[in-house]
């Protein structure tokens, strides 16, 4: 996993605007750095070698150096491709998968794309064409940001290396912000930064410098110099035409897959490799199948919650006597969330509408102290096999839309969070107030609809100029008109996978929580889950193969029952949670002192000040400061989940404000950049 | 060989979250059937009679869609 950045232009790049991108990015790339130049376009890397320790620097290039890449991820198949290749006459300087790309690029063209099993995002350049290539993985796991100023075209794994150019403008992108405060993240290729792009997941985009003269800044470079088309989409058979294997069929063959998938992840690697373990289902799972690849004991790491009511040490503990692990664990207090809160949000580079990204931070910071560069996780399995609450909720909504003056029907609600202390169906009355509006069979998003429109009541803090801008054009609207035109034919869950894995899975669940905390601390996350092979298969299995009634993931717990002990098998689901509002107002009595803990949170008042907020423009200053006298009033605890994310909303949004608008996206971390290693620049005069 | 009734109750009987004798249960196994058999069931026939039980659900199938 490393960092890539690089700028395009119609004259030589200025080098020292990339080596600053690239000391953006230090951060992804402890092990090495360098740079390409040429006439027209500078490619910047740093690495985090994980393949090819010793040969795999990068920019590299193709045998007559017409091709230069600079690559952030894994192509898990490349042993495979690379004999395929040296079949067909390339040569090979490398023993890495990023050879492997360039040669494919040349042999194949676009088509190389479909043949590659990994996670990654590249840019090629052409020198012959005077042509980059920019590509992103299926699922969007590695991240590409693109903008355009004064003549340039800019790329960067994060948007911080992007505004090391200080042409670039830094100021909110309303519907982005829209975006964030109804589905929790932004939709690509939408950012959070007016003028900021990503690239979307499972596309490949071709920009030709020759393109770029006359350009303006922006949004107007999206539509025009860049071409940006989807090799890959997300998409389900018709329900109609989902065969009628049963389960035991099609577990079996899921079975396959999975376990491929997972070997393949831990298996290619030139570092030791270990795997998260939180408790549930899916990294136990991931854990337990890898522990067949490995004779030393896996090496294993979790979190662990001082508040019991996130805490899920007692299953991790189990999983890991169980599979014979090394363990280690990290313990995480509310005041420990807020005193690194801000360097989390500097990472995340988005509003993030739970402190659950925090604690991951410590997570990854946990790993790196151990010794390890990577990790096999489980995430994915909730999208793609169903396992999120919000596939059951849907369930219930759509029995009870059916016949919504039915009293039988809207008893379904009762079925959902039995378990959960707190649960709002131990009150149906609220439980159908919330679950039982806009009841609709016909509404395409009855799955998300709630979750949507509870989160942008978050909107309601918002100064009514921000709303204004914010509310045009409706975003759920506009995700809506995305569905592929075939998907009203898809089951119903179907439809809400694809709103899920468009939306939550690339924005928040593999950038903010995943990405994002893993390489603040140079940890790269495997995620057999979201293998292609195991996507496009889940995808074309029958629906109640994936939620049976309400029994989630039901074909995985079914399938592997034999490497999974009873009691995690059955445990109620437990989404992964953090404390909230609480992080940040509780009274801590395990806070390391009243002191530490006050100097841990300093930066609140900080950033909520009503000159700051008045100056930043986003939130009304008055609804500010009566949502935070309630916290105090209540120490954070005891909170509606709305509450909850206002609180997180605005914190965040404004350490954002904070960090990239006021300031530059500069940081004060640790992370102290080296000289590049690896430099080609074909524009500096040789030296006698 | 089994019939499909036969494999979808039984699969739904291995998955179910309620007590089977409670009222509830009914609910969870009429969200079942009509997700799995296309049917629509009424309010009267979400009763432990129809529902209650492995046996009555198949009998109530095979009258509803046969097979």
């Amino acid at each position: 996993m490393c960092g890539i950045c690089g700028v395009v232009s119609t004259s030589p790049p200025d080098v020292d605007l990339v080596r600053r991108m690239m000391d953006r990015l230090a951060h992804r790339g402890p092990d090495g750095s360098g740079y390409f130049r040429d006439e027209r376009a500078a490619l910047g890397h740093t690495r985090l070698s994980i393949i090819d320790t010793e040969g795999g620097a990068q920019p590299l290039s193709n045998e007559d150096n017409s091709l230069w890449i600079s690559f952030n991820g894994e192509i898990f198949n490349y042993v495979e491709l690379a004999e395929e290749l040296r079949a067909a006459g390339h040569r090979f300087r490398t023993a890495s998968d990023t050879e492997v790309i360039v040669h494919a690029w040349e042999q194949w063209g676009e088509r190389c794309l479909e043949r590659f099993n990994g996670q990654w995002a590249f840019a090629v350049w052409d020198r012959k064409r005077r042509e980059l290539v920019l590509s992103r993985d299926r699922m969007g796991i590695r991240p590409l940001y693109y903008t355009f100023s004064h003549g340039r075209f800019l790329f960067g794994s994060e948007v911080k290396a992007l505004f090391a150019d200080p042409t670039v403008e830094r100021s909110f992108n309303m519907a982005g912000l829209a975006e964030t405060f109804t589905f929790w993240s932004t939709v690509a290729p939408r950012t959070v930064f007016r003028g900021v792009f990503q690239l979307e997941p499972g596309h490949v985009a071709l920009l030709k410098s020759d393109d770029l003269s006359g350009a303006r800044n922006g949004d107007d470079l999206h539509s025009s110099q860049l071409r940006s088309r989807p090799y890959w989409r997300l998409s389900f058979p018709s329900a109609s035409q989902v065969d009628g294997a049963g389960v035991g069929e099609t577990g079996a063959v899921l079975r396959e897959k999975l376990v491929n998938a997972a070997r393949l992840r831990f298996i290619r690697s030139d570092v030791p490799v270990g795997a998260y373990l939180s408790g549930g289902i899916d990294s136990s799972l991931t854990a337990a199948i890898i522990t067949r690849y490995t004779t030393t004991p896996l090496r294993t790491f979790s979190l662990r919650f001082a508040d019991s009511e996130f805490d899920e040490s007692t299953y991790q503990d189990e999983m890991s006597r169980r599979l014979g692990t090394e363990h280690s664990s990290i313990e995480v207090s509310a005041s420990d969330i807020a005193a690194v809160f801000p360097e989390t949000v500097w990472h995340a580079e988005a509003p993030i509408l739970r402190a659950a990204p925090a604690p991951l931070f410590l997570l990854s910071r946990l790993v790196r102290e151990a010794g390890f560069k990577v990790v096999v996780t489980g995430e994915g399995a909730d999208e793609v096999l169903a396992g999120y609450d919000i596939f059951r909720e849907m369930k219930v909504r759509l029995f009870w839309s059916r016949n919504p003056d039915s009293q039988k029907r809207a008893r379904a609600v009762e079925l959902l969070y039995p378990w959960m202390k707190r649960s709002p169906v131990q009150m149906p009355s609220i439980a159908r107030a919330f679950f039982g509006r806009n009841l609709s069979v016909e509404d395409p998003a009855i799955s998300h609809r709630p979750r949507w429109d509870a989160t942008a009541a978050l909107m309601g803090m918002m100064t009514p100029e921000c709303r204004g801008k914010a509310r045009l054009p409706s975003v759920e609207e506009e995700v809506l008109a995305r569905l592929p035109a075939d998907s009203s034919d898809w089951d119903p869950l179907a439809r809400a996978q694809w709103l899920e894995m468009t939306t939550l899975l690339p924005g928040y669940i593999l950038s903010s929580q995943g990405d994002r905390m893993l390489m603040s601390h140079s940890v790269e996350g495997r995620f057999p889950f979201l293998d292609r092979d195991v996507v496009e298969y889940a995808n074309s299995l029958p629906a109640r193969h994936k939620l049976m009634g309400l029994d989630e993931k039901h074909i995985l717990k079914r399938e592997f029952r034999d490497l999974l002990p009873e009691s995690i098998l059955t445990r109620p689901k437990q989404p992964y949670r953090s404390p909230d509002a609480a992080s940040f107002f509780s009274h801590d009595p395990d806070a390391r002192s009243d002191r530490v803990a006050r100097r841990d949170r300093d930066w609140i008042a900080e950033v909520t000040a009503p000159d700051v907020l008045r100056d930043a423009g986003i939130f009304v200053p008055e609804a500010v400061d009566a949502l935070f006298t309630k916290c105090v009033r209540v120490s954070g605890t005891g909170m509606s989940n709305t509450d909850n994310m206002r609180v997180l909303a605005v914190l965040s949004t404004m350490l954002i404000h904070k960090h990239f608008i006021q300031g530059n996206g500069g940081s004060t971390s640790l992370h102290k950049p080296a000289a590049p290693t690896t430099v080609i620049d074909l524009m500096r005069t040789p030296t006698r | 060989m089994r019939s499909h009734i036969d494999t979808l109750v039984e699969d739904f009987f291995a998955s179910r979250l309620v007590p089977v004798d409670s009222e509830l249960a009914q609910v969870e196994a009429a969200m079942y059937l009509e997700e799995c058999f296309g049917v629509r069931i009424t309010d009267a026939e979400i009763a432990p009679e129809t529902l209650g039980n492995p046996e009555a659900i198949r009998r109530f199938l095979r009258a509803k869609v046969g097979g």
